[in-house]
């Protein structure tokens, strides 16, 4: 397991774990950011306050810090 | 009696619920003012088979966990309005994400249809869903639609024709199971969808608008472009009806009132008052028609929000999130909207910063005055100069985000998520009927606030009458207040100073106070004589010629140098301007409108928001900084213009 933003874009990857409190967890829940979602990076860079991913056909950015919560495995 | 039901739309957000209230009422949409948490919602009425259909347009939210405000008041009305049924529309290319939202609607009694948006594109990328399969898990009507087809309209509307005659509450659903586990557990069995990795149109475009330099390239040429068609192609149209208030409606209403025999006093009210200030007033449509539609064009397309993800990384380093910039960029078009759309903000630091720096965007109402002061004094520069306000307002607004997030409201932005739509093709009914809605709010307050304005201070200017302007109330109260203003250096001009008062109501009134007042000053010529129908002709003529003028400007400022347009700008207002203002001068006063409260609505909005003492702190920044930067600006450009 590693970090979401660990992986480089078009990278495919599964959820495996979301830690943070839980308002973040509701958060990401809501949006369908849950375990066993897969998910593609489109958008991955250190220079960047946003990490943009692509989960179904939905585009979503999600801010680095929240990212490093999202545990993945490469699939 | 007909029968009256309430039917709350509800849905993910970018999933067409906008779009489905439009098919559905067409040209019915209205603005209503919502009691408690007063915000501008849709809602339109229709009649159906003899029964009223009111259709209310809530928020777009991905669950009812309440963390948000959007989120809080769909929850809100759904909880504690009065409704008959939910119409929950969903994207189909996203079923299991909306679902979160559907198995939270369930758990209530309300009947309820669900409308499946999308769905060519679904069934065209090889999906399967089985809709009756999926109608029997949840216990409710499914329908599958593409929402802006106007074959969806029939459909929709008889079967909530059908369901709110039957009056059976339907069975409360509770998936005590893990939502998303049971989301999972009802697809399995109904849904199959292609493994294929399709990349769509929106990835190909987004591999430019989402690049770090070519879509910062984009953003700007975009935003250029809007604002320079927006100028371009309106100012025929404002000439046209400017033409016409002041020749054909002034000359044919003076031959009339001449005719009637009416008093000196009115025939005065009646051409100085209220044809100059309206009229001056309703010039600004056409700009305000173009502004609006580019917007909405950008907010339909779903590049607003791209816009948002790029300017994260920038708007961070004055600590405000990228989905800052959406309601600032909405305050341009008008701030009391983007007061309310700081909502969307997640951190009440952040919507306090974004609402104290609003009145800096330089809001549609305050363009007017720009077009007028920049077009007199700086005829060949009119864009670059309005353009550098704009841009001066964006600074001042970066100095004081950067000094209230360091010292004021210190908390670090937590926003978590901006979503990014697929691309669509805006239709032309989604965005007539956002520029309609816009427009013709402007001009209910064109034609009560702002005209009560004028006629004000066409009282204060011809009181007492036969005095003459120099001895009127407004000149006196001006006189007095105007030392004030001598280091900006317009204080000399009491018009001016008048024209400050009626501004700080709305914006639009300022043309239109000066309209008034320099209506008084000048003896217009009238004719005595009218060919009423050769003159109506004419204007017909005039009109046309102003349509041919806009697309050629249009094309010309897509293509520079195709054509060429002379303007005429020498009309009346503008020649009495240039009797009481230097360049420099006018700089000064377009610079103090920008910086100031925009209007009293924008009060209202932010004190409902923020409360009394909050809207004193923006007050007191936004007039300090006014006085200030005038200051700075007219004591330096003196040194080097005198």
């Amino acid at each position: 397991m590693n970090s979401l933003t660990n992986f480089a874009p078009k990278s495919y990857v599964n959820i495996q774990k979301i830690s943070g409190n839980n308002m973040v967890k509701k958060r990401l829940s809501g949006i369908g950011i849950v375990e066993k979602t897969n998910v593609k990076i489109l958008q991955n860079s250190n220079n960047h306050s946003l990490i943009l991913i692509k989960i179904g056909n939905r585009r979503i950015a999600i801010r680095r810090k929240t990212g490093q919560n999202i545990l993945v495995k490469q699939i | 009696m007909n029968k009256e039901i309430t039917v709350a739309i509800v849905g993910n957000p970018n999933v067409g619920k906008t779009a489905l209230i439009n098919t559905l009422a067409g040209s019915h949409l209205k603005i209503g003012n919502w009691p408690g948490v007063t915000v501008e919602k849709k809602e339109a009425v229709l009649e159906y088979k003899e029964t009223i259909i009111r259709l209310v347009d809530l928020p777009g939210v991905y669950s009812l966990s309440s963390t948000r405000q959007d989120e809080i008041i769909t929850d809100n009305f759904l909880h504690l309005n009065k409704y008959d049924l939910i119409i929950n529309v969903i994207d189909a290319n996203n079923i299991e994400l909306n679902l979160n939202l559907t198995t939270q609607l369930l758990e209530s009694k309300k009947p309820m249809i669900m409308v499946i948006n999308f769905w060519k594109e679904f069934i065209k990328q090889g999906n399967i869903l089985y809709i009756k399969k999926l109608s029997k898990q949840l216990n409710i009507e499914i329908l599958t639609a593409e929402v802006i087809d106007k074959n969806a309209k029939e459909i929709i509307l008889e079967s909530i024709y059908t369901i709110s005659k039957k009056k059976i509450p339907r069975p409360i659903t509770i998936f005590k199971k893990n939502r998303h586990e049971a989301i999972q557990l009802i697809l399995v069995d109904v849904l199959h969808t292609t493994k294929k990795r399709i990349k769509s149109l929106t990835d190909r475009i987004d591999r430019i608008f989402l690049h770090p330099v070519l879509g910062i390239i984009s953003f700007i040429t975009i935003f250029y472009f809007m604002f320079k068609l927006t100028y371009d192609g309106s100012a025929p149209f404002i000439d046209w009806i400017d033409g016409f208030f002041n020749g054909f409606i002034r000359n044919n209403t003076q031959i009339l009132l001449n005719f009637f025999k009416v008093p000196d006093v009115l025939q005065s009210f009646i051409i100085n008052g209220l044809i100059a200030g309206v009229g001056t007033v309703m010039t600004f449509i056409p700009l305000m028609a173009f502004l609006y539609f580019f917007i909405s064009l950008l907010e339909e397309s779903g590049y607003i929000s791209r816009v948002a993800y790029l300017l994260d990384k920038y708007m961070m380093m004055i600590g405000l999130p990228g989905k800052a910039f959406i309601p600032l960029l909405i305050g341009f078009g008008c701030n009391v909207p983007g007061v309310y759309a700081t909502r969307t903000l997640e951190e009440d630091n952040d919507k306090k910063i974004v609402t104290s720096i609003m009145s800096f965007m330089s809001c549609g109402a305050k363009l007017p005055i720009y077009i007028l002061f920049s077009s007199v004094f700086f005829p060949k520069y009119a864009g670059f100069v309005a353009i550098s306000l704009y841009l001066l307002g964006i600074i001042i607004a970066i100095i004081w985000a950067s000094i209230l997030k360091k010292w004021v409201y210190p908390n670090k932005s937590e926003s978590l998520i901006i979503e990014l739509p697929e691309y669509h093709l805006p239709t032309t009914r989604v965005v007539w009927n956002s520029v309609r809605l816009k427009i013709g709010s402007f001009i209910h307050r064109a034609g009560t606030v702002i005209t009560a304005v004028v006629i004000l201070i066409w009282a204060l200017t011809n009181l007492p009458y036969g005095a003459g302007p120099e001895k009127s109330i407004l000149s006196n109260i001006s006189k007095t207040v105007s030392p004030v203003f001598m280091p900006l250096g317009w204080g000399h001009s009491w018009r001016a100073t008048a024209s400050v008062v009626p501004g700080f109501l709305a914006k639009e009134a300022v043309i239109g106070a000066l309209a008034t007042t320099y209506g008084i000053k000048e003896n217009h010529q009238s004719n005595t004589k009218s060919e009423f129908i050769s003159d109506l002709a004419i204007q017909g003529v005039s009109l046309k010629d102003a349509t041919i003028q806009s697309g050629k400007m249009i094309i010309s400022g897509i293509i520079p140098g195709v054509f060429s347009w002379e303007k005429d700008n020498d009309t009346t207002l503008i020649t009495a301007i240039k009797k009481d203002f230097t360049p420099l001068t006018a700089i000064s006063f377009m610079i103090f409108n920008l910086l100031l409260m925009s209007c009293t609505a924008v009060m209202g909005a932010i004190k409902h928001e923020f409360g009394g003492k909050f809207l004193l702190i923006t007050l007191a920044i936004t007039g300090g900084t006014a006085y200030t930067i005038s200051f700075i600006v007219f004591q330096i450009g003196r040194l080097f213009v005198l």
